[in-house]
């Protein structure tokens, strides 16, 4: 046994097990689910989505390391994150040239022109959204990105097509409570083609709202994410469509299911609202986020043109990111009023 | 009984190191520091080649040291390494007997004025034992003065692992007790509150009956830092002590360790100063330990004890959390050491060079309710200003953020940093 020269530094001197690359891998595992399902739903049209989403992200994440003079390092799942993430929210049938290029944008401007993973203000998965979106918006029309839903013109539509849901679930009437729970296990379960026609059209990982809520249980319980987001954000979209559903009344409840399980409702919710970089550190805070970012997409959704402007109205709540940090600070322990 | 929790922090899934204190063989060299509290170093009075007996003064000041061994001194020095660092004074002794000479006096310590108790604690140079040492007498006559109205027995170990309040819990419950109705005594109040984590409800029944009419049990939930005073104060009283300097006495509050309740009983009994102390030996040793070692026991000679097989990376004074990393295991146990935790090479926290990604973590974890992050790549970039108008100067070194960040930002090392330049701008 050595009597002298131990390392001296100061405490803590043990970390904790997490780290950067295991909660990156974690959302990874998280998003397998709804991977999974977009592929069980879509077959070869969301797996031409997904490898093209994932081979441009490793790509381009390896060529901008490069330019940016550091040592390529692909280890730390990042670039498969990105990948993947990207790949959900695009509706199947958009080309792989327009996939790449979508995520070319979201690494470029969405992240490295602010020095790399961390530093980004808004949500660089949702930044590539935005570029094809305003580039390309055939590919991700309304018709394509509506709520994992085929065919919809607007939110008001599916009220008059309610006729889906016995065309395609047999579900005639949901007054009872037996009725109720059916249609909800239903839509948890994933949307089908049915009473549009036979072809069933929507984005990759919107598909299956189960298989989102598996994935997100397990960033609850790997505690990666927490509640405070997602409760405003989803008590949002709540309150909004009880309170200003102006339709029949017997078309309310599958009214909310849909603003709530809609895939692309609860993927934002989960995935996006959640995210580290992009929204506050305060738990407040990030109630607050969520709040705003429900607030936008209802007032889309309810009052606007496009139908699904959930990730539009990420983007907006990044933008207010800063201002809600600025302002929503906890109070320190022991602080006496000063008399100035 | 009433229960009691704090806003922030960690909930360990470690056990605390279990088993009866044992008693360590007393060594064949002491080393006595002339400073084992906080304030300035005593002087000796005994000078190289004297005998010296057990519980003679050997240092004389505020708070008086007296040797624990019977033996010849064989150095006076004025440079010997404090576990801080630094140098302090210190005197070194060849052991040639442990026992004391006659037998102690038998007296009933609740009988003693105020006054006669005081005094004896002052020269039996005890102190609160932790790393901060302060002398007790000093600290009863400041909670006097301040008017202070509650006392709280502070049998929560601070730190994950240590397991010594929880076993002299078990072990020394009469003197526990006798302990604090003498600490009401001295400082003349009524209301007093032993706070403990909270283990088996068999030894929390048993504790409780056994301070019943004397104190009220506080069980506090195992989540760290709730031992520092701060937090346990407001968990029991939901006072907060004001920032950044304030003390439990500001808000009317005294904390006193466990162990030194104890000693307070002991010291009044027997009218002897404490020779020992009670310590957690764990970490990367191969017998963790709860142990009862002579004050100035060299570590080697503890560790020797527990058995260290691997290469030792680190050792520590204190405990994995707060504790203060040592350069040579000539450091001997003293009044402030409550735990001695060793780490395999293999074992020493990584520096990632990774970037904050705003996870927050760190903000939840902040006892303090600060935020870390900021205040910390303030104090990386020497932006000190900045970094104290978010409130710099609050933090209690804890160590909760950068346990918990994940990019492994060393955060409390840049939050030391900017403390230590702020002192220097001032100076
Ligand atoms: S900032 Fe200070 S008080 Fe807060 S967690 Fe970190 S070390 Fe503890
Ligand atoms: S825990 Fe680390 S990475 Fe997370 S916000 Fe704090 S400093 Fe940044």
């Amino acid at each position: 046994m050595k009597d002298k020269g131990f390392v001296v530094s100061v405490g803590p001197h043990i970390q904790g097990r997490e780290s950067i690359p295991r909660i990156v891998y974690g959302v990874v595992i998280a998003i397998l689910p709804a991977i999974i399902a977009g592929v069980y739903f879509f077959k070869m049209e969301a797996v031409k989505v997904i490898v093209a989403a994932l081979v441009s992200a490793i790509v381009f994440d390896a060529l901008l390391q490069k330019l940016i003079c550091k040592k390529v390092d692909l280890t730390n799942g990042h670039a498969l994150l990105m990948g993947l993430l990207f790949a959900t929210i695009m509706p199947i049938g958009v080309p792989w040239w327009a996939v790449a290029a979508g995520v070319f944008v979201g690494l470029l401007v969405g992240e490295y022109v602010y020095g790399g993973f961390g530093n980004n203000p808004f949500n660089p998965v949702i930044v590539g959204w935005a570029a094809l979106k305003l580039s390309y918006p055939g590919y991700l029309s309304v018709a394509s990105s509506v709520l994992g839903v085929l065919k919809l013109e607007g939110i008001s539509a599916i009220v008059e097509d309610y006729g889906y849901f016995s065309d395609a679930y047999g579900v005639e009437n949901w007054s009872t409570l037996g009725g109720k729970l059916k249609l909800l296990g239903k839509i948890l379960l994933g949307w089908k083609a049915g009473a549009w026609g036979d072809h069933l059209f929507g984005c990759v990982g919107c598909i299956c709202a189960l298989a989102i809520l598996i994935g997100a249980a397990f960033l609850f319980i790997k505690r990666y994410i927490s509640w405070y987001a997602p409760v405003g954000f989803l008590a949002t979209i709540l309150f909004f469509s009880l309170v200003f559903y102006k339709g029949d009344k017997q078309y309310l409840y599958p009214f909310v299911l849909i603003q709530l399980f809609s895939g692309s409702t609860l993927l934002a919710a989960f995935f996006f609202v959640t995210d580290f970089a992009t929204t506050p550190f305060t738990g407040l805070g990030m109630f607050i986020f969520g709040v705003m970012a429900g607030l936008v997409t209802m007032l889309g959704r309810l009052w606007g043109k496009w139908v699904d402007p959930v990730w539009f109205a990420i983007l907006v709540a990044n933008a207010f990111t800063p201002l809600i940090d600025r302002f929503v600070r906890p109070k320190p322990f022991g602080r006496v009023k000063s008399s100035v | 009984m009433k229960t009691a929790t704090i806003k922030g922090g960690i909930e360990f899934k470690v056990e605390r190191v279990g088993g009866a204190i044992e008693t360590l063989p007393v060594p064949s060299k002491v080393v006595l520091p002339l400073k084992q509290h906080k304030g300035t170093a005593c002087k000796a009075v005994v000078k190289k080649g004297q005998e010296v007996k057990v519980g003679e003064l050997i240092g004389d000041g505020e708070v008086p040291i007296h040797a624990t061994v019977a033996g010849k001194v064989t150095e006076v020095t004025k440079r010997f390494p404090d576990i801080r660092g630094g140098y302090i004074p210190a005197i070194g002794i060849e052991v040639q007997g442990d026992a004391w000479d006659e037998d102690g006096s038998d007296l009933d310590p609740t009988s003693l004025s105020s006054n006669q108790a005081l005094e004896t604690i002052k020269k039996a140079g005890l102190v609160d034992y932790n790393i901060d040492a302060e002398p007790l007498a000093e600290k009863i006559n400041f909670a006097k003065t301040k008017g202070v109205k509650t006392l709280v027995i502070n049998g929560v170990d601070l730190e994950p692992g240590v397991g010594i309040c929880k076993q002299l819990l078990v072990e020394k419950r009469q003197e526990i007790v006798g302990g604090i109705k003498v600490l009401k005594n001295v400082l003349n109040i009524t209301n007093a509150y032993l706070a403990i984590e909270s283990t088996s409800a068999q030894v929390q029944a048993t504790i409780e009956g056994a301070v019943s009419g004397v104190a009220e049990l506080v069980v506090t939930s195992p989540k760290y830092p709730v031992g520092l005073p701060k937090f346990l104060v407001k968990a029991i009283t939901g006072k907060e002590v004001p920032s950044p300097h304030g003390r439990p006495e500001d808000v009317g509050v005294v904390v006193i360790g466990l162990e030194t309740a104890i000693s307070v009983w002991d010291a009044l009994k027997t009218n002897r100063p404490p020779i020992d102390k009670a310590i957690t030996v764990y970490g990367a040793v191969n017998n963790p330990k709860n142990l009862r070692v002579r004050i100035g026991t060299p570590l080697k000679h503890v560790l020797e004890y527990c058995g260290v097989s691997a290469e030792i990376g680190k050792v520590i004074v204190g405990g994995p959390m707060m504790g203060l990393a040592q350069y040579s295991l000539d450091i001997p146990v003293t009044k402030e050491v409550n735990a001695i935790f060793i780490q395999r090479e293999s074992e020493l926290t990584e520096i990632s060079g990774q970037k904050c990604i705003n996870c927050g973590w760190c903000v939840k974890v902040c006892p303090m309710r600060l935020l870390p992050h900021i205040i910390s790549s303030y104090c990386e970039v020497g932006m000190f200003e900045e970094a104290e108008s978010y409130n710099l100067s609050y933090c209690v070194e804890c160590g909760c953020c950068a346990y918990v960040c994940p990019a492994k930002i060393p955060l409390v090392h840049w939050i030391k940093y900017g403390k230590s330049q702020i002192k220097r701008e001032e100076r």
